[in-house]
């Protein structure tokens, strides 16, 4: 019998994808992810601890057949993968924050705007819809940084409860899409690992529908 | 000093090479046996002319350059088929059907990333001037018995049937954004985004279950006739799903039904497909191999109407799928390397015509060094057997080193008379 491979970011979307794998029964014991093992294995699954953003990359390239992803980094990425389950989990807002006082400077027809941001690809084309050119900074982390240092007058960035950007000062200023991780699978393996993924997309699909 | 190649650019080893040549060698041979016709094709045209036939996302992946004369723009070859299209297209005489069989390479604009080339090897079939489903069983057919001569078991064949997709867009009557966006959802197998599509649109619920189920539906024939039966009052959708029963029946009849796979959820990325599509998936193998499909309506972006249809195989991808899993040779081998340590080397030149003239492959030292250094030499490049000429001063004898460890001593005509 061939293991399943699945990719899944560390930390808190890890806990509750796991949560989820038990509660759907696909799962029968529970994993622990404190030692600091980047293969755990048990019951024909072989998890990854990989980082977020590098999800996509595992499964696209089908080191992993199925994996965990939000919105914002598929969005991002454009991975040629499949998607076929919102798991309802690390709801969050992709945003435009930014200084209360520039609002204004924001809503004012301006003509460009700088944007310091760890998803260029969704800044670029969000606001190529609305016909703002943006100068975007790429920036891997602290964000929120950039308005208050003048790097930039805004940023793009995800939103969980909105403290970070408080405590810094900052508000939202601009709503993109709201974003929930996904279940994304392998091309490949979806049609040669028909029976088995299909079950699993199945059985946790029945756990969420009867929970929501 | 900078030697390097630009980033999307790749050159093959002499191995490599060979083991490429090798593979296109192999799929000319099938290819052949089914009456195909070589056509060579030219690596460039007006941008103007292939972009018709290549659609607008690969449209934007092309390299352009100016012609320095017209100042036209001109473009390297995106595609062969849109390059088959304008050919058929141009021809004063047609006469139907037309097979034909092309090779060589294309380049298409992709982020230089990992193993992404933008010079890609292609191979494949055409077939012109066909709309009946014999045509598309004949081109599956090849994909399928081309596999087979390369030694690959495990493959399955991925079939669809875009019409069905143009009988829901008529069904639910869909404008060009909403059909653009639905085919985004089922591309992505997004079911929840499905689901949220058809609330609104489709009352009856054999058909909503359907829809929203399409990225689900993979299985045999069994799957497109229990379908057939719910949706039998839909015309279109029911036609095209009799499209693929009656396909598989011919399937079976060149006994390749058992690898055959309905996948609902998969439409083709290429715009010019208009009814039965198809792509090759190897377990354990995560590039595409080989995909191919009825385009109908590509004759026309140049000049005229025919049906037509065809596939490719992605040669680099092929070569290594098959090269991991040594299903072809590692190196080219070759017959005799001659090494003569006389000042004349008379002996070593007649030699080698002579065995030349029999149609062995044969090459001469010529580097000056000790013997046993060109034997270790001439056995890591592949030879299979080293004539030593001069050993033994003052003699005519001749040495002959095999492979396996054997020495083997004649007298000159000795030699003659065993290769004669």
């Amino acid at each position: 019998m061939s293991l399943i491979t699945v990719a899944v970011p560390k930390g808190r979307l890890f806990e509750q994808t796991v949560d989820i794998f038990l509660s759907s029964g696909i799962l029968k014991e529970k994993l622990k992810s404190e030692s600091r093992k980047l293969i755990l294995e048990t019951d024909g699954f072989r998890f990854l601890l990989v980082r977020a953003k590098d999800v996509p990359t595992y499964v696209e390239n089908g080191v992993a057949d199925i994996g965990v992803a939000g919105d914002d980094i598929l969005l991002e990425q454009q991975p040629e993968v499949y998607k076929p389950l919102d798991l309802g989990i690390g709801y969050c807002n992709i945003v435009v924050a930014g200084k209360p006082e520039d609002r204004e400077k924001y809503f004012s027809n301006p003509s460009v705007l700088k944007v310091s941001t760890k998803y260029p690809n969704i800044t670029e084309s969000f606001f190529k819809e609305k016909g703002i050119r943006v100068q975007i900074i790429e920036l891997y982390g602290s964000v929120e940084l950039a308005p208050l240092l003048g790097l930039s007058e805004f940023i793009v960035d995800i939103v969980e409860t909105g403290r970070t950007l408080k405590e810094n000062g900052l508000v939202v200023i601009d709503n993109i899409r709201p974003s929930t991780a996904k279940l994304i699978v392998n091309r490949i393996s979806y049609k040669t690992k028909r029976n088995k993924i299909t079950g699993i997309i199945n059985s946790i699909e029945n756990y969420i529908s009867v929970n929501t | 000093m900078n030697i390097d190649l630009p980033k999307g650019i790749r050159a093959f080893s002499p191995e490599e090479s060979f083991q490429i040549e090798y593979i296109k060698e192999r799929i000319f041979s099938v290819i052949k046996l089914w009456g195909y016709e070589r056509i060579i094709l030219p690596q460039i045209e007006y941008f103007e002319v292939h972009r018709r036939g290549i659609g607008k996302e690969l449209e934007n992946r092309t390299f352009r350059l100016i012609d320095r004369a017209e100042g036209e723009i001109i473009t390297l070859r995106a595609d062969f088929t849109a390059q088959i299209a304008r050919y058929v297209s141009s021809l004063r005489k047609k006469e139907f059907p037309m097979r034909f069989y092309y090779y060589g390479n294309l380049f298409r604009y992709v982020p230089p990333k990992a193993d992404n080339l933008w010079e890609r090897k292609q191979i494949g079939v055409e077939l012109i001037g066909v709309d009946e489903l014999e045509g598309d069983a004949e081109v599956i057919t090849i994909a399928s018995k081309v596999l087979d001569c390369l030694g690959i078991d495990e493959y399955q064949i991925d079939i669809n049937n875009i019409k069905i997709f143009e009988g829901i867009r008529s069904v639910l009557s869909l404008s060009e954004d909403e059909y653009k966006k639905f085919m985004e959802f089922v591309k992505h197998r997004e079911v929840y985004y499905l689901k949220e599509f058809v609330k609104y649109k489709v009352n009856d619920k054999l058909l909503s279950d359907f829809i929203v189920n399409i990225p689900e539906i993979q299985g045999d024939i069994n799957l497109i006739r229990s379908l057939r039966k719910n949706l039998e009052k839909y015309n279109e959708i029911d036609q095209a799903l009799k499209e693929l029963e009656d396909l598989f029946r011919i399937l079976s009849n060149y006994g390749i039904s058992g690898k055959v796979i309905f996948d609902l959820g998969e439409p083709r990325e290429f715009f010019y497909y208009t009814g039965v599509v198809f792509e090759i998936i190897l377990p354990d193998f995560y590039k595409p191999i080989g995909q191919g499909g009825r385009y109908d309506n590509l004759l026309s972006q140049y000049n005229g109407n025919y049906p037509a249809t065809g596939f490719a195989f992605n040669l680099i991808n092929l070569w290594n799928y098959l090269s991991q899993k040594k299903l072809i040779p590692e190196k080219m081998e070759k017959d005799f390397f001659i090494i003569d340590t006389t000042p004349d080397k008379e002996i070593a030149h007649k030699v080698a015509d002579f065995l030349r003239q029999r149609g062995y492959s044969v090459a001469r030292d010529i580097v000056e060094r000790k013997y046993e250094d060109s034997i270790k030499y001439a056995f890591e490049k592949g030879f299979k057997n080293v004539i030593v000429i001069g050993i033994d001063r003052g003699s005519k004898d001749i040495y002959i080193y095999s492979v396996g460890g054997s020495i083997e001593k004649l007298p000159f005509e000795e030699f003659l008379k065993k290769f004669q």
